[in-house]
């Protein structure tokens, strides 16, 4: 009896099995004629609106099918998008008036996906959008510096900025489209709540991007088809689509069973695995993350110098990198990318790790070994703890490594993690509030150098986020002058010092770079993973099946 | 009877109200908040942030946000979501038949599997039969949810290609077929651990029946076995069964987080755990006071059952 049982147990899942749609004839994604590239996505987006939701996936399902005006490329370049130039001093798309700076923009001819033109006026709405307080934008942050956007022509935006902003090219990274999103934006469906945060286009946007929205299935995916319309280059493929895929494993089994052909920011546990897929490259992108330690500068053992600066000379960070990262995130000097054009490659040279001069500096400075070998001075012993989030396996491994090194020079570190939101929040979090020596985590660059808000004095909490509570006149002076300056050279020459200082200073110990694994099949060409805040998506108009 | 339902009815409207006050104060506990996600964000600066609070409702104070959740929620308002920005209820809807398929097939084939099991078990009992069908159950009680899924899909869609790795249909392909070819693995995982679980429960109660004076008096009576033991043993047998059941009822709805995940279904489970990492208080509340209004429904579902199964028990 239980023979037959079995049998017909068997016959039903090879009947189940069969119910396989025969694949031979569809790309993955089930579309015959033209290809169709499908790339995952760990978490499902908010909202298909990059003004409301900061998520990484609502960016990459974003970005096929929307333009800005300047957008970053993969090696950081800001490059012109529906834009026709990059505004600059030299070509006179910017103007310097006293304080006042007026950036110009010129616009190709372009359609939205429904056929209207691009106009300036969408440029112009996109601004007044991002200031309307009932819109629930992520940050304001730079758009609060434009006092009006002038609309001479359909083709031409005119930007007045109250003040010089050097970052000036990170903003209009979206156009949105006014004739749709207009009667939205102005009605609030409460008091102070915009209708934009709830709007229909937040679920199938029209947006000027090469691919149109098509479809999307709650939890599921999101599909878009080619825009023929595109005013750059014609995607090459008929569609794209988003499969959402939360759990790393299953991620895995798909992009070796076909069923997705990117598997983006794959987890570093799975390099040799998927390096082991025979069809399959593994892009390795430098990102631009960087864990780092900060010091706690108002800590009184930490606001002596030669303690901060023995403690980041004992750091093996290479040691790190190899034994916790697989030698994939690589070693950090300052806190610019090394990609950026105002990096400071002078600075690699100081700060090697050297555990003998870290005890110099110490003895130097009056530390002197104690009974346990730990410091003393003045009765007081170099002991400290180190902050971080719980639940990261390498940042727990990290400073299980950094106890041993900071041992071996005679300071004594203990572990005090505690849940993300008890490190970040404001305005009781660890790092906000002050109470940790040491904290361990991760800050992530924009290709605009521009990091007042992390080391100017005015930016200590609870104004900023200076967390390290860092406090040097010439930083505060040239962190202002940074944003003031847009002439890139000066630029450069302004954050080149201000590394070499935070390198004699040493407020915090830039730690190692973040690498991003993009795994792909090798039948997609065209991939060109970008570590910046464009995304992996930002060329898909490029893409192409083989 | 009639009467006791409605007192029951009437008694569990304090219940309910009670568990959405510690639901909702328990919320405010999560660390960081709905805010959280945004502090990480370094362009996001504070009056951003005050800005964002404002819009949000969370600026006013905890029970002024509870009064007034509750007030929408006795219109019939489950809210909107703090960052879809979407109604609530529009959200559970479409995902609710995702998991009531998932859930709902899961449960039908556990059912009837581990009830069978566990019958032929009691009567068989220390037979071969019984060894094996106690080990599977002990295998398949202890089996992790997260390293069995992902080896199911190791073996059967990655290396023998038989079944699909996730999803609920292929794309572009929304066939009954393709929905049951997809369907398989997970509802494969979700019975696994049932059938283990109720075919003891099934053996244990069975046993305790099967040697009771009313099946010997059946017996005694010249029954066939057949009727002893489908009319008489059986029927007394699922009481305890009819509990355990009820109360997995509530899952239909709630959905199994772990096997969601593991098989890119898009269901409830996965849409609660991703507003738990973000804090999604409405959601969160929506679908937690469902599930407890739930809970609360089946379980006198199950005693209105077991009068039905056994006249002995009497509600007045």
């Amino acid at each position: 009896m239980v023979r037959k049982h079995l049998a017909s147990i068997l016959l039903a899942i090879s009947l189940l099995a069969a119910c396989e749609p025969s694949k031979k004839d569809t790309a993955p994604g089930g579309q015959t004629g033209g290809a169709t590239i499908v790339f995952q996505s760990q978490q499902e987006p908010d909202a298909l609106n990059t003004l409301i939701s900061d998520m990484v996936a609502s960016r990459d399902a974003t970005t096929p099918m929307m333009s800005g005006l300047i957008i970053v490329n993969d090696k950081m370049e800001y490059i012109p998008d529906l834009a026709a130039e990059v505004p600059t001093v030299e070509n006179k798309g910017v103007v310097l008036a006293g304080k006042a700076m007026t950036v110009t923009y010129k616009l190709k001819p372009a359609k939205w996906h429904d056929g209207k033109p691009v106009t300036s006026a969408d440029v112009k709405f996109t601004w007044e959008t991002y200031l309307n307080p009932t819109v629930r934008v992520t940050s304001r942050d730079g758009w609060d510096k434009i006092s009006a956007v002038e609309t001479p022509d359909a083709q031409t935006a005119v930007v007045k900025f109250r003040e010089v902003y050097a970052p000036y090219l990170n903003l209009f990274g979206v156009i949105l489209p006014k004739h749709v999103l207009e009667a939205d934006v102005k009605t609030e469906d409460k008091p102070g709540d915009s209708k934009f945060n709830h709007s229909a286009w937040n679920r199938a946007p029209i947006g000027s991007g090469p691919f149109k929205f098509k479809e999307w299935v709650a939890g599921d995916h999101i599909s878009y088809e080619a825009n023929p319309d595109y005013f750059g280059t014609k995607p090459k493929i008929a569609g794209l689509i988003l499969k959402v895929v939360p759990d790393e494993n299953t991620a895995f089994v798909q992009l070796k069973s076909g069923d997705i052909d990117i598997y983006q920011s794959a987890a570093i546990t799975q390099y040799e695995q998927l390096k082991a897929l025979g069809d399959v490259t593994v892009n390795e992108t430098a990102s631009l993350t960087y864990e780092h330690i900060d010091f706690n500068n108002e800590n009184p053992l930490l606001a002596e110098k030669a303690v901060r600066k023995a403690i980041g000379l004992a750091i093996n960070k290479e040691e790190i990198s190899k034994k916790i990262y697989k030698g994939l995130y690589k070693v950090a000097h300052s806190d610019q990318f090394p990609l950026s054009y105002a990096y400071n490659p002078e600075v690699e040279k100081l700060n090697q790790f050297d555990p003998e001069k870290a005890r110099q500096l110490l003895d130097a400075a009056g530390w002197k070994p104690g009974g346990d070998g730990i410091r003393m001075k003045d009765g007081k012993r170099l002991s400290l703890t180190i902050s971080s989030t719980t639940g990261r396996k390498p940042r727990e491994l990290t400073e299980q490594v950094l106890i041993q090194y900071l041992k071996a020079v005679g300071i004594e570190l203990r572990i005090d993690n505690v849940p993300g939101p008890k490190l970040f929040g404001k305005p009781d979090g660890l790092l906000h509030s002050g109470k940790y020596d040491l904290g361990l985590y991760a800050w992530t660059t924009s290709p605009d150098p521009n990091n007042i808000t992390l080391w100017n004095s005015k930016q200590i909490p609870p104004g900023g986020q200076n967390y390290t509570r860092f406090r040097n006149a010439e930083v505060d002076q040239l962190t202002e002058e940074g944003t003031r300056v847009v002439d890139r050279a000066k630029r450069a020459e302004i954050y080149r010092r201000i590394q070499a200082i935070m390198a004699e200073e040493m407020p915090m110990v830039p730690m190692l770079y973040w690498t991003t694994l993009d795994a792909v099949n090798n039948r997609v060409k065209g991939f060109r993973p970008n570590p910046t805040n464009s995304g992996n998506l930002w060329n898909c108009q490029e893409w192409y099946v083989e | 009877m009639g009467q006791y339902v409605i007192r029951r009815l009437i008694t569990s409207i304090p219940l309910l109200l009670g568990v959405t006050l510690i639901l909702f104060c328990l919320m405010q506990l999560m660390p960081g908040g709905p805010l959280a996600a945004y502090t990480q964000n370094p362009r996001v600066r504070p009056e951003d942030l005050e800005k964002i609070k404002v819009i949000m409702g969370l600026d006013k104070p905890v029970y002024v946000q509870y009064f007034f959740w509750l007030g929408s929620l006795l219109t019939g308002n489950l809210g909107n979501s703090l960052f879809t920005g979407r109604p609530v209820a529009e959200m559970i809807l479409e995902r609710l038949p995702n998991t009531f398929i998932l859930m709902g097939s899961a449960l039908v084939v556990s059912l009837s599997i581990g009830v069978t099991l566990g019958v032929i078990s009691a009567l068989k009992q220390y037979s071969a039969f019984d060894f094996l069908v106690t080990t599977f159950a002990f295998i398949g009680y202890s089996l992790p949810v997260f390293w069995f899924g992902v080896m199911l899909l190791l073996v059967f869609a990655a290396t023998l290609h038989w079944f699909p790795a996730g999803g609920m249909y292929s794309v572009g392909n929304q066939s009954l077929l393709d929905l049951l070819w997809h369907m398989v693995l997970p509802v494969a995982m979700l019975s696994i651990v049932h059938i283990a679980g109720w075919s003891r429960y099934m053996r244990s109660s069975m046993l305790e029946v099967i040697r009771q004076e009313f099946v010997r008096t059946a017996r005694a009576k010249g029954l066939a076995e057949r009727v002893v033991i489908v009319r008489h043993a059986f029927r007394n047998a699922l009481i305890p069964i009819v509990t355990i059941v009820a109360l997995a009822l509530p899952g239909l709805f709630g959905g199994a987080i772990m096997t969601e995940t593991i098989f890119a279904w898009p269901g409830i489970g996965r849409l609660f755990f991703d507003s738990l990492g973000k804090a999604d208080f409405p959601v969160l509340m929506a679908i937690l006071t469902i599930s407890a209004t739930l809970v609360i429904v089946c379980n006198l579902l199950a005693d209105i059952a077991y009068s039905a199964l056994d006249p002995r028990i009497q509600y007045s």
